[in-house]
């Protein structure tokens, strides 16, 4: 489903390279759940980005079902992120001015969908993650588990094919944290999404059928010896 | 990368300059062309004192009073005399005009010259400064002496000696008139009114007995039109009411300034004009100037509330903000006032005003300099109320310490002023283009026609001159003239379509440096250079020749026959009539001069004036140039709209070269000020851009998403800005009596300027917004 074939992403800050990626390569099957660990600065997050489309590898290529994402056009691309990726951040990453079921009914809006059919569904997304009494909070009027929960409902609302979640417990009590898991975990569950977790806690990273290690910008499986099983 | 971070670092700063300059640049020229018009109008009046009062015999709508149809009479000027705060009292009879003539009109051998004259009171020429070169006043009761003017002499007498020599008025009979003074020349100047101009100064007393043309219906026999009063300077309020008492209030009393002051109104409108877009731009630099220092402090409140938290305090935060943005638009404002000084002559050329800087431009200087202090200090103040807490934690500000509260509001008003001052000043160029136009039948406003001199025109006793092709290809050279189209009579006959004559008189045509055919093409096209310089037979052909001759067929193409050459007619234009010649344009056959070779009637040139010049010195270059070429000979004649309608062309250059240009600044400096608030809405919302482009928004929604708020903000405003410059215009028309009538092209324009300041003010961030990558603005700042 997903192909990541030696991709490297470099950065300058000043005169000075960061090299984020340095060849990195991945194969995932639909419906995989991963979980990738690693330090801080090691490229996780720039690996998710990668993954899903919102950065544009300094060398290699992404292939997302069968398409080169950096082969077709940003119309086409912003397209496939509204119909197929969903992401979860740490941050939540809610717009404050939209009221929940603005911000659940985002991608949707994006993904051409009407106005009736994306409250409709944005409606039944917060139900689904236990928020069918904040429809209409704005997300200064929630706690962080609620605001990661829309999150969450804003990511299934599109039923997407990939979930990309990067440390979305990072900022939660570990008993919100756990519940919050069990939510994105669910997805693989009943559906047909791959899941992508960056992830520091271990309790979550033992959940998932298959673990990475990213250090210096390369992709390790985990927890065999550095080099001998990267893929 | 440090050539990015300077630009970002002065990119505001940079703008407040340019914007204070811009403003510096036309308060400056305006204040000084304001200066030059006010030194001119006193120039005038200065030598014959402010307190002259002018009392005519009418009202101010020019109707007269029952008891004033005859004039003044002689008993109401004694008593006017003799009242109280009268210092001095003259008087003076209609103007009217005549030729004067030495010599026998019988016999032919006599100079005449075209002239006015005028019954004057004792005391006339004193009141009015006007003294004499040679001999002495005539008395009343005098009878038939005059003073005449120089001109007169000079064209009369050449150099022999005018005192005590007759010359005669020609009217219904012929009257004698002994010359007993010669007036000095009257230090006028370019600015001056004619209200003494006239050639011939009789006693007021003998003006009966001429029975001269009465050009107004009225009679002569009686009565002085217009007296003069002088009051007593130190109670001019007794000498007014004097005179009121005496001559009655249903008169259209004034003093000198006032009624010199109307011939002035129409440089002091154009005055008015560029003081107002000044001011406009003033308002709208300084409202940008505040505005861009508070989306600037509003992207720095995070440095601000560090600074702060690490024992800043709140006065150094307001005095640094404060002094950074004083100083770059003082800097603006001394940059624009040196940029106006260098620009004074271009400025008197454009204008016809002499540019004079006083006082008030040290005035204009420190308003400008307390504007850009009240734009600096709006931020400074704004600045010490953001609370650091919630800087530092790069919490959203509350509506009450944020910056920006209340700039959007600003920046719309800026936008109204910047697009109406474009709607109203391109309405109101058209209206007055359209005035001329309609005066002109269509020729071009910076036209003149230049022919040789006709001694009877002109009132002189030399032989008419005749002009040649290499007079005007002189000509072209002078300064300001862009080129001349010289057009030659061949004959009045001789062309042949078809084997029969044609009726249409026939032209050779040579350019001389960029030169414009004067009217409309019909058809067809006009000969190239090269087909004028190659002798390439071609024809062009007047709207009544083609419409006799091809009524039912397109000229064009078809071949006629001159002097058994064949010429292929390849367009139809619509050429104007010159009064200095005989033939109407549209009975003109018109061929490259470069084909014939046979010439024997007048030549004519179509000059075509650069906009940017003083028409009165061009002409008088023009005048000078052929008298120059042509010594001993009648002096050649110039005629057109650009000479004869001076003022009214120079107000209508004005506007268009130099109000076009200051509106469309306004217009820039406003979109500056909403692309600064776009700009910075921009980049304090780029991580919520960010989550949209990860959500699946594409750049182009980005992008319209921020274009359509500064759209929208223009088009409120661009509504209320047309409406406005259509009340402007409205009022302005009449100042140079002209009417409105509204035209299309006016909503283009104020369609264009709101498309235009949305573009500068939205379109540029907007498209920054839309480059950022999502993976990058996520990662950023607060939401």
């Amino acid at each position: 489903m997903i192909q990541l074939q030696d991709v490297s992403r470099t950065f300058f800050r000043g005169s000075t390279e960061i090299h984020a990626l340095r060849g990195a390569s991945l194969h995932v099957r639909a419906r995989e759940v991963i979980a990738i660990q690693g330090p801080s600065g090691s490229g996780k997050t720039t690996l998710l980005c990668m993954v899903g489309t919102l950065d544009r590898p300094t060398s290699g290529t992404i292939i997302i079902d069968g398409i080169n994402v950096w082969n077709v056009s940003d119309q086409k691309r912003s397209y496939l992120r509204a119909r197929t990726i969903g992401f979860v951040f740490q941050s939540y990453n809610l717009i404050p001015e939209l009221p929940a079921w603005k911000n659940v009914a985002l991608p949707l809006r994006y993904g051409g969908i009407a106005l009736g059919a994306r409250k409709r569904r944005a409606i039944d997304a917060l139900a689904a993650v236990g928020l069918e009494d904040r429809v209409h909070h704005l997300p200064s009027q929630l706690s962080g588990g609620e605001e990661q929960r829309v999150a969450i409902a804003r990511s299934m609302v599109i039923h997407p094919h990939l979930l990309l979640a990067d440390e979305p417990t990072g900022n939660l009590d570990s008993q919100t944290g756990s519940q919050i898991i069990e939510q994105i975990l669910t997805l693989s569950e009943s559906g047909r999404t791959t899941i992508l977790v960056v992830t520091h806690d271990p309790k979550v990273a033992n959940r998932c059928a298959r673990r990475l290690q990213m250090l210096d910008g390369q992709l390790h499986e985990y927890p065999t010896a550095l080099g001998s099983s990267e893929r | 990368m440090w050539q990015k971070a300077l630009i970002n670092r002065l990119s505001r700063r940079i703008m407040m300059l340019v914007g204070f300059a811009c403003v510096a640049f036309g308060l400056t020229l305006a204040i000084a062309a304001r200066n030059g018009v006010e030194h001119a109008l006193d120039t005038l009046i200065e030598p014959i004192g402010r307190n002259l009062y002018r009392i005519p015999s009418w009202r101010e709508d020019g109707s007269r009073p029952d008891e004033y149809r005859e004039g003044f009479g002689a008993e109401l000027f004694q008593q006017l005399e003799r009242s109280p705060g009268i210092d001095s009292l003259c008087g003076q009879t209609i103007i009217g005009g005549t030729a004067f003539f030495v010599g026998s009109r019988s016999s032919g051998n006599y100079s005449d010259y075209q002239g006015y004259f005028v019954g004057v009171s004792a005391h006339y020429f004193a009141l009015h400064d006007l003294s004499l070169a040679l001999g002495r006043y005539p008395k009343v009761g005098e009878g038939a002496v005059a003073v005449v003017k120089q001109e007169l002499v000079e064209s009369l007498f050449d150099k022999e000696d005018p005192i005590g020599r007759t010359i005669c008025i020609a009217t219904d009979r012929i009257v004698e008139i002994t010359i007993v003074g010669v007036l000095a020349p009257i230090s006028e100047g370019l600015y001056a009114m004619s209200y003494t101009d006239c050639d011939v100064f009789v006693p007021a007393d003998f003006v009966p007995e001429m029975v001269p043309p009465n050009p107004y219906g009225m009679s002569l026999s009686t009565g002085l039109k217009v007296m003069w009063a002088r009051v007593d300077p130190t109670d001019p309020g007794t000498g007014l009411r004097s005179i009121l008492d005496v001559v009655g209030d249903d008169v259209d009393v004034d003093d000198i300034r006032a009624w010199l002051g109307f011939a002035f109104t129409q440089k002091r409108h154009i005055v008015l004009l560029y003081t107002v877009s000044a001011l406009a731009l003033l308002f709208v630099a300084t409202i940008n100037a505040g505005a861009m220092g508070l989306t600037a402090i509003a992207q720095a409140t995070h440095g601000i509330g560090i600074r702060r938290a690490i024992g800043a305090r709140r006065f150094n935060s307001a005095v640094r903000v404060f002094l950074d943005a004083t100083s770059w638009a003082a800097a603006g404002t001394v940059i624009g006032g040196v940029v106006a000084v260098g620009f004074v002559p271009r400025l008197e050329r454009l204008l016809n005003f002499p540019i004079l800087f006083n006082g008030w431009n040290l005035l204009g200087f420190i308003a400008l300099l307390l504007f850009a202090a009240i734009a600096a200090a709006v931020p400074a103040v704004r600045a010490v109320r953001i609370p650091p807490l919630r800087a530092i934690r790069l919490t959203p500000l509350r509506h009450e310490t944020h910056p920006l509260r209340g700039v959007g509001w600003l920046l719309t008003l800026s936008c109204i002023v910047g697009i109406s001052a474009v709607v109203s000043v391109i309405a109101l160029s058209d209206i007055l283009i359209a005035r001329i136009d309609e005066l002109f039948a269509g020729v071009d406003r910076n036209t003149l026609v230049v022919a040789g001199g006709n001694a009877i025109r002109a009132g002189v006793s030399l032989p008419d001159s005749e002009l040649e092709f290499a007079d005007l290809e002189a000509l072209s050279e002078i300064d300001g003239i862009q080129g001349i189209l010289g057009e030659s009579l061949v004959r009045m006959h001789g062309v042949l379509y078809n084997d029969e004559a044609m009726l249409g008189s026939l032209y050779r045509v040579h350019q001389f440096g960029d030169a414009h055919w004067p009217g409309s093409l019909l058809a067809g096209k006009l000969p190239t250079d090269q087909e004028l310089a190659s002798g390439t037979r071609v024809a062009v052909i007047g709207q009544t020749v083609a419409e006799r001759h091809f009524p039912d067929t397109n000229p064009v193409g078809e071949v006629v026959d001159i002097s058994g050459s064949l010429f292929t007619i390849i367009g139809v234009f619509n050429f104007p009539k010159s009064n200095l010649e005989r033939t109407a344009g549209a009975w003109k056959i018109m061929i490259p001069a470069s084909t014939v070779d046979d010439l024997n009637g007048m030549t004519l040139g179509w000059i075509r004036l650069n906009p940017t010049v003083n028409v009165e010195e061009t002409v008088l270059r023009i005048r000078d140039t052929l008298v120059a070429r042509h010594p001993n000979e009648a002096p050649p004649q110039v005629e057109g709209p650009a000479e004869e309608m001076g003022l009214q062309i120079a107000a209508v250059n004005g506007i268009t070269y130099g109000l076009r240009r200051m509106s469309l600044l306004t217009l820039l400096v406003s979109a500056f000020g909403l692309g600064s608030l776009f700009w910075s809405q921009a980049v304090r919302r780029r991580r919520q851009i960010g989550i949209h482009r990860t959500l699946g928004a594409s750049r182009r929604l980005v992008f319209w998403h921020v274009f359509r708020r500064s759209l929208a903000t223009t088009s409120i405003a661009g509504a209320v800005a047309f409406a406005f410059g259509l009340l402007g215009v409205s009022i302005m028309t009449k100042w140079f009596y002209a009417e409105m009538s509204f035209r299309l092209t006016w909503l283009v324009w104020g369609f264009g300027s709101i498309l235009a300041a949305a573009s500068l003010g939205g379109g540029i961030p907007a498209l920054w917004a839309a480059k950022r990558s999502p993976a990058e603005t996520i990662r950023h700042g607060r939401l």
